[in-house]
């Protein structure tokens, strides 16, 4: 099994992914994550390789996904969604201000 | 104890319905063991032995009054960390969830409560199912009971090897890209992949949600059959779970073995020249010289689009994940970095803080795939090769009633082995992965060992939902093979390093 040249990212681009993804990332971390996600993405230019002219694409791999008709329901009890919440007051989540 | 206590999970179960053991003896045999072997194992990371005691208890109980129970009454199992369990903590193996207790039950799990089965923990992971060798654990290292220096497989490592240590009768694992058919195949034991939607994902921590599914691990393929049905079926919970009937499996494991009539196909790309270990190339061409001995006919078949797969998926496991990983954002529940200034922080602090490096790989390599400018020729590409993966396995279906390959191209491995570089141990999963991006079903099963003792897996694949096809060739293998049954020797230890 080969594996194709490494695809070179920019350290900017990968701290861009991060913020997209928003996830802080140390500095020795995101050299390591640009070398390997250099050397996947290399692997991964095979497919550009393939023709897929006219295929449609596969997105979920069973039947059509089925719809319920809408309605209420009740999932959980009152206070059973703020237990595993790191921080609340009553029912509510807290988080910094926002504003 | 009167009786010994029987192994594997119908034997217990037959001995409990017969009274010949209470499922509080069943419970305590397995809670011993797993207080007297798992330290190096490293199987479970919660043993909940007051709540399986009380099950337990409860099921022995009714028993007496003369109740009806369920078909598994007082088997006692392990879960896969990834399952939700209401009121026991559930993990996925991440430091973001250490301390979360879920609100409810996955389905499967309330299925197994419903069968009156005794939960008797949950069981170590790759992080979020992220892995091949269950390493990338936030918690701890888990062991392969046949060589303790070696990894059990992964990311349903912990079930894998619980059930090979006897440290429970059967156990649940999830299946993105090979997670419960790989470790099966490296810790000797049976494990189904089944056909994506057959199995509820209500309650799954969702790794990939087009590719994920939740299924049976056991040491016999009957016993593996048994813990399918209690599983498996509609689920109006989950929007890809078919109200298609589970199939009966009773007369595709009957003990007659015959498989004439049954077209098998080895597919050429499944056995390359370079990258299978010849130990393993030669038990699984003993293991269909055994099939064709049985009747079947062996035929070859080619699935030319094998070599795209480990990328295909790559970027679709990873863009799902990136998506569904979101919502760990520190804010409802899971971590959270301490005195955040702003939400901003709160977020990309918490997740960089919480979220090990393998699970940051795939986020990220799944955001790039999705990203503005890339996600037509990464994310929209793998998702027009999927189709031409899956039309591959439609012509050979077309040919063939069933698909055998090995499940793995090595037996288990040393641990830390591959650790350093990602993209070896991605490209192990060459086998595996094609069936996830098809939703076919698969099926791990033992077919002998490498000259180091090690297990060797047999993989079937099938049509979809035709999982009793695949029951019936792996039950008349079985029987005629004598694979089953063997055991890692106790205590467990670590074998010599081979020069």
């Amino acid at each position: 099994m080969s594996t194709s040249p490494e695809h070179d990212l920019e350290p900017a681009t990968v701290a861009h992914i991060a913020r997209l993804a928003r996830l802080e990332i140390a500095p020795e971390a995101a050299e390591r994550l640009r070398r390997d996600l250099g050397a996947i993405l290399g692997h991964i230019e095979q497919l550009t390789g393939l023709d897929t002219t006219g295929v449609p694409p596969t997105t979920l791999s069973g039947e059509a996904t089925r719809l319920r008709p809408e309605g209420l329901r009740v999932a959980l009890a009152p206070g059973e969604h703020v237990a595993n919440a790191p921080d609340h007051e009553d029912a509510a989540f807290r988080v910094p201000r926002v504003l | 104890m009167q009786h010994a206590m029987p192994e594997g999970l119908r034997a217990l179960r037959d001995a409990l319905v017969a009274g010949q053991v209470s499922a509080v003896e069943a419970t305590r045999h397995h809670l011993d063991r797993i207080e007297r072997l798992d330290a190096a194992v490293g199987a479970y990371l919660t043993v909940d032995a007051e709540g399986a005691l009380a099950q337990a208890h409860a099921i022995d109980a009714r028993r007496r009054a003369g109740e009806a129970l369920g078909a598994l009454a007082g088997v006692p199992l392990g879960l896969k960390d990834n399952l939700l369990t209401q009121g026991l903590r559930t993990t996925c193996a991440s430091r973001m969830l250490d301390r979360f207790v879920p609100p409810c039950d996955a389905t499967v799990v309330r299925r197994l409560r419903e069968a009156d089965a005794v939960v008797l923990g949950k069981l170590n992971m790759d992080e979020f199912a992220m892995g091949s060798s269950t390493e990338n654990s936030a918690f701890q290292v888990t062991r392969n009971p046949w060589d303790l220096r070696r990894a059990p497989g992964g990311s349903s490592g912990g079930s894998a090897a619980a059930v090979a240590a006897g440290l429970c009768a059967g156990a649940l694992g999830s299946d993105t890209g090979g997670s419960i058919r790989q470790p099966a195949s490296f810790c000797g034991v049976v494990g189904l992949k089944p056909t994506y939607g057959r199995v509820s994902r209500f309650g799954l921590i969702a790794f990939a949600s087009s590719l994920d599914q939740v299924g049976p691990m056991a040491r016999d393929v009957r016993d593996t059959a048994t813990l399918f049905e209690a599983i498996g079926g509609f689920d109006p919970a989950d929007s890809t779970s078919t109200e298609a009937p589970m199939p009966a499996l009773g007369s595709a494991l009957r003990a007659d073995g015959d498989l004439s009539g049954l077209r098998i196909g080895l597919p050429r790309e499944y056995f390359p020249d370079e990258g299978l270990a010849p130990d393993v190339r030669a038990a699984v061409e003993s293991a269909v010289e055994v099939l064709r001995g049985l009747g079947a006919e062996i035929v070859s078949v080619s699935l030319p689009h094998t070599q795209y797969a480990i990328s295909t998926y790559y970027l679709i496991a990873t863009a799902e994940a990136s998506s569904n990983l979101a919502r760990f954002d520190g804010v409802r529940y899971g971590h959270r970095t301490a005195a955040p200034a702003d939400l901003q922080t709160l977020y990309a602090r918490s997740r960089g803080e919480a979220f090990g490096l393998e699970v940051a790989r795939r986020i990220m390599l799944g955001t790039f795939a999705l990203s503005a400018g890339y996600q037509d020729a990464y994310y929209g590409k793998a998702a027009q090769v999927r189709t031409l993966i899956r039309r591959d396995f439609e012509a050979a279906f077309a040919q063939v009633d069933a698909l055998v390959t090995p499940t793995s191209p090595t037996t288990a491995f040393p641990l830390g082995e591959r650790l350093a570089d990602p993209l070896q141990m991605y490209l192990a999963d060459i086998f595996t992965i094609a069936c996830n991006l098809a939703g076919l079903p698969g099926l791990s099963m033992p077919c002998g060992f490498d000259a180091a003792g090690l297990p060797i897996g047999l993989q079937l694949l099938g049509r979809p939902f035709d999982e009793a096809g695949l029951f019936r060739i792996a039950a008349a293998y079985e029987d005629a093979s004598g694979t089953a049954g063997h055991r890692p020797r106790e205590p467990f230890v670590a074998q010599e390093v081979p020069r």
